[in-house]
């Protein structure tokens, strides 16, 4: 198993890509200013490569040259090459990497809803960025609706990334995340198993906030040697 | 210039190849995202009716609940709003072309019976025994694509590798099964329906494409009325989206589209005949300028 250097997490929110977010792109900056430097500080840790994971249908992986497209969204993307297209979860990862001019070599980790991803990540020492958010339950003008059990449920994974609570994120119940349209818990759980003995020796939380009704956290933890 | 290749019969209507046509929504919801129950009630919603027909509504469409999330509207409620506005509206204009906008099979059999002529399946066919019901009564038939979203949820993050190829085969697929559960093919229109499991962006694909849902063949009917894709175009709310709206209905049926719903009658029945007269298909009202 690899030496995780650091976790981040970020939102699987579509809105984050200005590309996707078109006149509105400027509403969520703070956010998006929050993700930049959630990325920053993962590189910060100079690790040998970046491990993006996110929730999707199936497990799987793709290479680091593999590059984001957001077209089933309606969004053309001008480039014409042969490189792998990611899940757009993944690609929003992808898409904040380059954002920033990450130039670290990178792998890309799909989970499914069990949480599982077969995947061995090759190299010794990896910053892992995981990309997944709360509730989408949040409020009545949510994407699915408001689910009163929405709030309590993201302040609690709004205090397990900031106090570096590995146990409480893990705790977190597959069954009422899926209830509440939860799309982190897969990836988070997924990314915890992956710190084996390591423990987070610093932990931020640089965004928590719903303003779609959808629970959205940016923050980072460093993990011990 | 792309047309459906056949005629159109819902109730004592016969729809052309190139006619265009404007079906007047009358909501009989308390909550309703644009009229918010200005025609609650039954004897509003009658009214409303009346008022729709007379502004030159080709078909009324009248629905009993809203389609964002909510209260739960069982099958009871449904119906307790709706047959008694059927039954006043088809009392009141015997020869109006009645549609009612709903899911369920068991509420369409009810006002099928009451004398409507067209049920509206807005939420793309959720309902396995909803074509049957309709082809029992010879009734006609809106079939829509609703992205699979089960009725009354918000579409979250929808992705479409093709979403002009998966919506037309979609409701190609669904018109020839109610076609095989018995629905008359000359009462079948289809609608993309705009906004429903859509972002604003398909829902925008979808009427710049409109002629290859006309390329099927079958009618194609645009609800495309206040909607979000409007108001994210222009970020107005949907008390200021009549001019967008009425923009995508001139594109829509120059492109083909045929049949218009809407909660604004006049004015789309105005764009429409503009639309025609610029097609040649709608000679002038008044043709005097440099003619005396």
């Amino acid at each position: 198993m690899s030496n995780v250097t650091a976790v981040g997490f970020v939102p699987a929110a579509p809105l984050l890509v200005p590309a996707v977010a078109g006149g509105s792109a400027a509403l969520d900056a703070d956010l998006r200013d929050a993700c930049r430097s959630v990325v920053t500080a993962l590189c910060a840790t100079e690790p040998d490569a970046i491990v993006v994971a996110a929730g999707w249908r199936e497990s799987g992986s793709w290479p680091s040259d593999a590059t984001w497209s957001f077209d089933g969204f309606g969004v053309a993307r001008d480039v014409a090459d042969d490189r792998p297209r990611l899940p757009w979860p993944l690609g929003i990862g992808a898409w904040l990497l380059d954002d920033v001019g990450c130039t670290c070599q990178r792998a890309y980790v799909a989970v499914a809803p069990d949480a599982s991803a077969d995947v061995a990540i090759g190299p010794p020492r990896v910053a892992v960025l995981t990309v997944g958010d709360g509730s989408a339950r949040r409020t009545e003008r949510a994407p699915g609706y408001l689910d009163e059990r929405a709030e309590q449920f993201d302040a609690t994974i709004a205090a397990a990334i900031r106090e570096g609570d590995t146990a409480s994120l893990r705790a977190l119940d597959p069954s009422l995340a899926a209830d509440l349209m939860c799309a982190g818990v897969p990836v988070w759980r997924w990314a915890i198993e992956r710190l084996g003995a390591q423990s987070v020796t610093e932990a931020r939380l640089l965004a928590d906030t719903a303003p779609y009704g959808v629970g959205y956290f940016a923050g980072w933890w460093r993990l011990s040697g | 210039m792309p047309t459906a290749t056949d005629v159109l019969r819902w109730g004592g209507r016969e729809f052309a190849p190139g006619a265009l046509a404007v079906m007047g929504i009358v909501n009989v919801t308390p909550d309703s995202f644009y009229d918010r129950g200005r025609h609650w009630g039954t004897s509003a919603a009658i009214d409303r009716v009346g008022e729709v027909l007379d502004e030159g509504a080709d078909v009324v469409d009248i629905g009993g609940i809203k389609a964002a999330p909510g209260g739960e509207v069982t099958a009871a409620e449904e119906l307790e709003r709706v047959l008694p506005v059927v039954e006043g509206a088809r009392a009141n204009h015997p020869d109006a072309v009645i549609s009612v906008d709903t899911w369920r099979a068991d509420v369409a059999d009810v006002v099928l019976r009451a004398g409507a002529d067209v049920i509206n399946d807005a939420w793309g066919g959720v309902d396995g025994d909803l074509a049957a019901t309709v082809a029992r009564h010879g009734a006609g038939y809106v079939c829509t694509h609703a992205g699979h979203q089960v009725p009354r949820t918000r579409p979250h993050r929808v992705w479409y590798d093709d979403i002009v190829g998966e919506t037309t085969s979609y409701l190609v697929d669904l018109a020839e099964r109610a076609v095989a559960a018995g629905v008359r093919r000359d009462g079948i229109a289809i609608d993309p329906a705009h906004d429903f499991g859509k972002n604003s962006r398909h829902s925008l694909q979808l009427t710049k494409h409109t002629d290859v849902l006309v390329a099927t063949g079958w009618p194609v009917l645009m609800a495309m009325s206040r909607k979000d894709f409007v108001g994210e175009v222009l970020d107005l709310p949907p008390d200021d989206r009549l001019e967008g709206t009425l923009a995508a209905t001139a594109v829509a049926a120059w492109l083909g589209a045929f049949m218009f719903r809407t909660h604004d009658v006049t004015a789309t029945r105005r764009v429409l005949l503009t639309v025609a007269a610029i097609r040649g298909d709608q000679d002038l009202a008044l043709g005097r300028r440099a003619l005396a």
